[in-house]
């Protein structure tokens, strides 16, 4: 998603919606959103993917976690307290509600203005749609 | 045989068991219209999110954004890290 970001660059913003799909998904996405507030938030982002064999199939992946989290200058100990503290759980229950109002029902589900794409598709069938809307809403503006 | 009296409270609970036929209609129109007002409500709103673009629609705030802010096209990306 960040080289079609790239490519279309100052055309497109890209916002993340967490829908998390089970309790292990939960956790990880409290501890990207916690790692957020340390600033790490991207970073823990693409360590959550690149390292994603690592905890995906553990039922609680919280320690794991916090062993990476060292790894790209986030506090393990003020990650965990975060974590324990639950306060992330009303944003990502509140973005869940949300998507399922766009009848989201897999992950990932990309809205491109309204235009939506479900699953991992081609680069190219993004890039393909960014110029459809960019046309048409640079024909709207005329 | 004299009469038994009535029981305290029991002229009061009688005259509630059968509303008058003027405090029945009343009770009946304001149910309409309380039901009328839920719906027009319902209805407004799902009107004003359907005319409204995507993009505009929820809180774009306190998320995780790259890109140009104000951008012709915004992809709101759904998903889990699994």
């Amino acid at each position: 998603m960040e080289r079609v970001l790239a490519r279309f660059e100052g055309d497109v913003q890209l916002v993340l919606y967490p829908f998390t799909l089970n309790a292990t998904s939960e956790v990880a996405t409290q501890a990207a959103l916690c790692a957020g507030e340390q600033g790490k938030f991207w970073e823990f982002h693409r360590m959550l993917y690149a390292r994603q064999e690592q905890w995906r199939r553990l039922p609680n992946p919280r320690q794991r976690l916090q062993e990476f989290a060292g790894d790209i200058g986030v506090d393990a100990v003020t990650l965990a307290g975060c974590v324990k503290s639950g306060r992330m759980e009303k944003l990502i229950d509140t973005d869940k509600a949300y998507g399922r109002s766009l009848g989201v029902r897999s992950t990932p589900t990309t809205f491109i203005n309204d235009k939506r794409i479900v699953g991992a598709q081609p680069e190219g069938d993004f890039v393909r749609t960014i110029r459809q809307e960019l046309d048409r809403a640079r024909r709207e503006a005329r | 045989m004299a009469r038994k009296p009535m029981p305290r409270g029991a002229k009061s609970r009688r005259s509630n068991a059968n509303p008058s036929p003027k405090r029945r209609q009343k009770l009946v129109l304001g149910g309409v219209i309380l039901l009328l007002v839920l719906v027009a409500g319902v209805a407004i709103r799902s009107w004003q999110q359907r005319n409204l673009p995507l993009r505009l629609q929820g809180a774009l705030d306190n998320h995780y954004s790259k890109g140009a802010p104000g951008a012709l096209v915004v992809m709101k990306e759904f998903s889990d890290y699994t």
